[in-house]
């Protein structure tokens, strides 16, 4: 069985030729061929055909084995090149090889040919093997090289010595550095101080054979910080030393963030809690002690005691305790619609000043106790269509503050119409609001004063301006530490319980549902 | 301690047949009112002060066997309304109760009160601990 070789021969002589083509059919090829002796020919040969060897004469006429091997460079072709030539010099050999032919053979010792096209061919097949390999590396290397730079998530190479050798895209833009500024830098050197230790040690364990995932922050140029999640683990060498790390970074600064806001809201529950605790206990102590009273005093009514007097006496007081109960837990109500986000407003045409009025009547008791004075001026109607039970309750709260907080001075209450709106204003003279906390006291949970020294929930205002704002509202404070207070409520006239005004804070929880009425 | 306490005052209070005094010290209005109505009807002659300031002016002229102290009040609160009682050995001497509707904590327990009660209290643990504070008539 003979081997097929499609052989190409440069050569003018067809002897020669002939010569050659018998010791290849000697030596097992059924060889099938192409003569040709001048450039254009070979070009034509080489671009029309698919070929396995070049075998070429030294010297022709027209031609040569140099400019030949030229044509075939030139034409991006890896065929075997082997030069057959009449003696000639060992440097003229010598500079063919150079040149880029693969052999040289001499006429007269053709027994070498075989052999030599034999090991030829099995040259190209290593070197197409060779080249397909790397052009699968290379398109590996490429999809990987993808991979790094588009990755959600930062990744460094860090050399042993604790630099970074090479990172993606990703990693650059979290720890705000482009490359050229991080190679120069170690990972720790990013690093907050705060984590410095914790980051340390991962690295100790990373040296130990540990990968270690920490939870870390990185410091940028800029002074801001990022919070990550940084998965460390060590790449080893062929050798199974390791050759470097990685470091696998993930942003988590809004997962701390919201674990942080977590733990605040927690935190201002808890101490909201223990306040109304607190605060429920007071007039509890006070009902029980007038309780108690009551029982001595029917036991042991005394000589000449006008028992039902006294006893109505002490009733009326129990009474009031049960009623300052009632606020309290009414307000805890308010709390918990306000943070469920359901504010049900049931508007209804009233009169603001008829309002203002009914609830100044039951405030005249603990103004009265409270040893100062309240005016009223809402004479004229200010009619509207809003929730009574929720103006109630903003009166309400801005009028205990005024007590609560007034020093025991005048406090003025107005009402009156405004452009298109209703205008309600509370002035006490008493101990006044530092600036700062002006917007912080509409918050939950905030006072400006310790709740220590002077009780309540902490809500009455945040209570207030979430009613307000559900009417499409708003209410303002003025206020000079020492010197008093001024709250200003603003209602739109019209039944704008529909039309919100954008509100005043970012909450989103709140969101109104108002029984009856069309929507715009 | 507090009962050797409460004969030395009682020894140098020495004014014959005269009823037993408590300081009331709380700022709120329905506390002292209810306080007020049944330590008078138990028998004792009561004076309130809605701060610890309050109670310092009203401690010029007054001599009282017991103070019933609330804690958590403006102007002057429970502790230190007792710092400033610590400082005259002739106040620091008065055995005083401490009410609080806090938990019992170091800082109550670091103001070494003759006794302490939370609130709500029962009148008639309010009243044994009274008793056993202040001189018998």
């Amino acid at each position: 069985m003979k081997k097929p070789l499609r052989a190409l021969l440069v050569e003018d002589c067809e002897d020669d030729a002939e010569l050659l083509l018998r010791e290849l059919s000697r030596s097992g090829y059924e060889v099938e061929h192409i003569r040709v002796d001048t450039a254009d020919a070979l070009r034509e040969a080489l671009a029309t055909r698919e070929w396995d060897v070049v075998l070429s004469d030294y010297n022709m006429p027209e031609f040569d084995a140099r400019a030949a091997l030229g044509v075939l460079k030139e034409s991006g072709s890896d065929l075997p090149f082997i030069i057959i030539s009449g003696a000639i010099g060992e440097e003229t050999a010598v500079g063919a090889l150079k040149a880029g032919a693969h052999d040289f053979l001499v006429k007269g010792r053709l027994t070498r040919l075989a052999p030599a096209v034999e090991r030829e061919l099995r040259e190209v097949e290593v070197r197409r093997e060779r080249r397909e390999a790397i052009a699968q590396v290379r398109e590996r290397e490429g999809r990987l090289s993808a991979i790094f730079s588009q990755v959600a998530v930062g990744i460094a190479l860090i050399n042993l010595d604790g630099r970074i050798g090479s990172a993606n895209q990703r990693f650059s833009d979290l720890v705000g550095r482009p490359f050229d500024v991080m190679r120069s830098l170690r990972d720790e050197d990013m690093t907050h101080p705060d984590d410095a230790a914790a980051t340390a040690s991962a690295f100790e364990r990373l040296a130990g054979g540990h990968s270690s995932q920490i939870e870390k922050r990185y410091v940028r140029p800029d002074g801001s910080t990022v919070w990550v999640s940084e998965t460390l683990s060590s790449v080893s060498g062929a050798d199974g030393r390791p050759e470097h790390s990685v470091a696998v970074i993930q942003d988590i600064t809004d997962r701390k963030r919201a674990e942080q806001e977590l733990r605040e809201a927690v935190k201002a529950r808890d101490e909201f809690l223990s306040i109304a605790s607190h605060e429920l206990r007071t007039p509890v102590t006070a009902l029980e002690l007038n309780l108690a009273s009551v029982m001595l005093l029917v036991r042991n009514p005394g000589p000449g005691v006008d028992l039902p007097e006294k006893l109505a006496g002490k009733l009326v007081r129990a009474s009031r305790q049960v009623d300052r109960l009632t606020a309290l837990i009414s307000s805890l109500l308010d709390v918990t619609r306000i943070t469920a986000g359901r504010i049900s407003l049931c508007p209804v045409e009233l009169d603001l000043s008829d309002l203002v009025r009914a609830v100044a009547l039951r405030f005249r008791e603990m103004i009265q106790r409270s040893e100062s004075k309240l005016v009223v001026r809402a004479e004229q109607p200010v009619a509207g269509c809003w929730d009574a039970m929720a103006l109630e309750t903003v009166i309400g709260n801005l009028l205990s503050n005024a007590i609560k907080f007034g020093s025991g001075r005048p406090i003025e209450v107005a009402v009156e119409r405004y452009d298109r709106l209703a205008r309600l204003t509370v002035i006490d003279h008493g101990i006044g609001i530092a600036e700062e906390q002006q917007v912080r006291i509409f918050e939950r949970f905030e006072r400006a004063v310790s709740a220590r020294h002077y009780g309540g929930f902490g809500i009455g205002l945040w209570v207030a301006r979430h009613l307000v704002e559900a009417h499409g509202g708003g209410i303002e404070v003025a206020s000079r530490p020492g010197e008093g207070s001024r709250f200003t409520v603003q209602l739109p006239l019209e039944d704008t319980a529909r039309v919100a005004l954008p509100r005043a804070s970012g909450e989103a929880m709140v969101e109104e549902h108002v029984a009856g009425g069309a929507i715009g | 301690m507090e009962r050797s306490g409460d004969r030395v005052t009682a020894q140098a209070a020495v004014l014959p047949t005269r009823e037993v005094s408590i300081l009331v010290i709380d700022d709120d209005v329905d506390n002292r009112e209810a306080f007020d109505d049944v330590l008078s009807e138990a028998g004792y002659q009561v004076v309130c002060a809605h701060d610890g300031a309050q109670a310092l002016e009203l401690l010029r002229s007054l001599r009282p066997d017991l103070i019933l102290l609330d804690l958590n009040m403006p102007i002057m609160d429970g502790v230190e309304f007792r710092a400033a009682q610590a400082r005259d050995p002739s106040l620091a001497r008065i055995p005083t109760v401490v009410m609080t509707a806090d938990r019992l904590t170091e800082r109550i327990l670091g103001l070494a009160p003759a006794a302490t009660v939370t609130k709500p209290l029962k009148l008639s643990q309010l009243l044994s601990i009274i008793e056993r504070h202040t001189p018998a008539i």
